[in-house]
């Protein structure tokens, strides 16, 4: 089934759409709401940023997006086929060939040098031929501006540049969908503008790039924005 | 993902990592401490086990004769099944000043009790005939002094018994008077013997100065040494029992026909015996459990550690199974690098110790060997277990939501 998606995805614009979703969880023998009543659609060659206050939600949506949290009840299409049943396995296998994620926190391997990062999704895609895993890692690395660095571990490179390793790193197997959360929230003014810059252009390139922000730096980017109030998604009328 | 790529990553995160190294070094500690619990029970426990079964003297019965018997009561113990032999006990060895006696040795040696059944298997050379004299089985690394007895001998002055061998040494021994105060020389003898063959005096834990020779030359040293005037003992039976296993039965049985004063030659005390082995067990068994607590919570701690990183490979498409194998190959790839690195240097610090500091202990029969065993115990602990404990962590993390692994970004 996931082998079906992929393919489809290859030739399609709308990539995801949610339908009715919700999501609460449980804090101190108390329900809380999350998410309600969540509906949107999702395009590739398209920068969307999803705002909001702390707690509002953004995080879970996003990563209710990127397959790795639940939701309660709703739909969820990747590509018109509904993935919310889906396996662990499934969902791994689509994660694998479909979305990148970028972290605040960057998340990288701190024993491994930043081309070795970028190399390690890699090593589960048969697609790719491992002759090939060191080339590509660099390119991609060189595409973000780290042609110098690519020998370097991430304890010797600053936060922009390590933020630039997570996106190569994200788009290591080549997924149609980058999803960032915070990518700019432990870096200062001048690298949040080179990090938006970057997922800018992979939306011209053709990806789905999805932002959660605090920054309003990066409505200069997004071709569209949310605001989840109160676990409801509002959009603004780009 | 192929295992190779699955080994690489696994070896640069277990090299490049400091805490991994670190890791690494505590398995290593764990691995010399549980050899090390682990070697020194087995060569205590073999030394309790050879010092009861090799030695004769813990299958030789002392019994007081019964007086009002016409033969003492030989011909009833000879009846007792298991028995090898009985002999007079004043027989059974004689201290003599030998020929060896030169700027090294004082010459002090131990003539012992050489009939067919007290004599040792493995002989190199020649048994007693029957009815031969003046013959004698030396030690192979003969030590011919007295302070054979104290803790510690000079290795270096060890004869090699080869070089003995159809060689005649000589011993004086003397007859005494007694004029009713004090017991005076009254003759010089000397006795010639001839070395027909060698024995490994460790192997059945005698000492390095004791020959064996025939009856009839302990007989012959010890009459005449007896004061004739002064001799109203009654000395008692030494029986040589077949294997130190029937020990007990033989000594029911003489029990039952009335004898008395029935004790062993090598008298051992069971009950402290066991007592130490059992503490020695305690102190193993304690020591094993705290190497696979400390062993359990390092890796426990090194898989809680990896969350992140765990998060991030799963978001990356990595299946549940592809992680547990990464993390459970980096695990068994440290510890047995960590096995392999403590069990070369507890190998050597064990022949250090062995050949520099406890050398001497070998000469009295305290065999030291490594036991294969030990190493595969150790393996188990150091490799087997903690690999099992991992894969515990690990599927206990691997089965959190990915959003916990990572942490919460809001």
């Amino acid at each position: 089934m996931s082998e079906q998606i992929i393919d489809r995805l290859e030739k399609t614009e709308h990539i995801m759409k949610l339908d009715h979703v919700s999501k609460s969880y449980k804090s101190k023998n108390r329900i809380v709401k999350v998410l309600s009543d969540i509906s949107v659609d999702f395009h590739s060659h398209k920068f969307y940023a999803i705002m909001g206050h702390s707690g509002s939600g953004k995080s879970t949506l996003v990563n209710i997006l990127g397959l790795i949290d639940s939701f309660d009840i709703g739909k969820y299409e990747l590509y018109g086929t509904n993935v919310s049943n889906f396996k662990d396995i499934e969902l791994s296998n689509l994660r694998m060939k479909n979305i990148g994620f970028i972290f605040q926190g960057f998340h990288l391997n701190p024993t491994l040098k930043a081309y070795e990062n970028v190399i390690v999704p890699m090593l589960i895609n048969k697609d790719i031929n491992p002759k090939e895993r060191k080339k590509r890692a660099i390119e991609l690395l060189t595409s973000v501006g780290l042609k110098e660095r690519v020998d370097h571990f991430p304890n010797e490179l600053s936060g922009g540049e390590q933020q630039r390793v997570a996106i190569a790193r994200a788009l290591a197997n080549n997924p149609k969908i980058i999803l960032a959360d915070e990518p700019t929230g432990n870096l200062d003014e001048k690298h949040e503008q080179e990090i938006f810059h970057q997922l800018k252009e992979l939306s011209n390139i053709g990806k789905c790039v999805i932002v959660v922000s605090h920054s309003n730096e990066v409505k200069k980017y997004a071709d569209r924005v949310f605001k989840i109030v109160d676990g409801t998604l509002v959009g603004d009328d780009r | 993902m192929n295992i190779k790529s699955y080994f690489k990553i696994a070896v640069l995160n277990i090299f490049r990592d400091k805490k991994k190294v670190y890791f690494i070094l505590v398995m290593l500690i764990c691995t010399i401490l549980a050899l090390g619990v682990l070697t020194f029970k087995s060569i205590f426990s073999k030394h309790i086990s050879d010092s009861i079964n090799k030695n004769i003297g813990f299958r030789v019965i002392d019994v007081v004769p019964k007086l009002d018997v016409e033969d003492y009561g030989k011909s009833e113990i000879t009846k007792i099944k298991h028995i090898d032999d009985i002999y007079s006990s004043q027989y059974g060895s004689v201290y003599a000043k030998s020929s060896f006696a030169n700027e090294k040795f004082d010459g002090s040696i131990e003539l012992i009790y050489g009939e067919k059944s007290a004599l040792p298997n493995n002989i190199i050379g020649a048994t007693f005939k029957k009815g031969q004299k003046n013959v004698a089985i030396c030690p192979i690394d003969f030590y011919p002094d007295i302070s054979i007895y104290d803790t510690k001998i000079n290795e270096k002055n060890i004869i090699d018994g080869n070089t003995l061998l159809g060689k005649d040494f000589a011993i004086k021994y003397y007859s005494y008077s007694f004029n009713g105060t004090k017991k005076t020389i009254e003759a010089e003898f000397t006795k010639t013997f001839k070395i027909v063959g060698l024995y490994d005096s460790k192997n059945v834990m005698n000492m390095g100065n004791q020959c064996y020779v025939p009856f009839e030359d302990i007989k012959e040293i010890t009459d005449k040494g007896i004061i004739s005037e002064m001799n109203t003992a009654i000395y008692a039976f030494s029986i040589i029992v077949d294997s130190s296993q029937n020990v007990n039965y033989v000594v029911d049985k003489l029990d039952e026909l009335g004898f008395t004063g029935i004790r062993l030659k090598n008298q051992i005390d069971q009950k402290l015996v066991n007592t130490i082995i059992i503490s020695c067990d305690v102190t193993v068994a304690l020591v094993l459990f705290a190497v696979i607590l400390l062993v359990s919570s390092y890796t426990k701690k090194k898989i809680l550690g990896e969350a992140k990183t765990i998060g991030v490979l799963r978001t990356s498409g990595y299946k549940k199974s592809a992680v547990i194998n990464l993390y459970l190959l980096e695990i068994i790839i440290s510890n047995i690098l960590s096995y392999i690195i403590g069990m070369i240097i507890f190998t050597i610090i064990y022949l250090i110790l062995k050949n520099l500091v406890f050398n001497y202990l070998t000469y009295f029969g305290m065999m030291m060997p490594l036991n294969i065993f030990d190493y595969i115990y150790a393996f188990i602990i150091i490799v087997v277990i903690t690999s099992i404990i991992a894969d515990y962590y690990i599927i206990k993390k691997i089965n959190l939501n990915i959003v916990d692994l990572i942490g919460s970004e809001e």
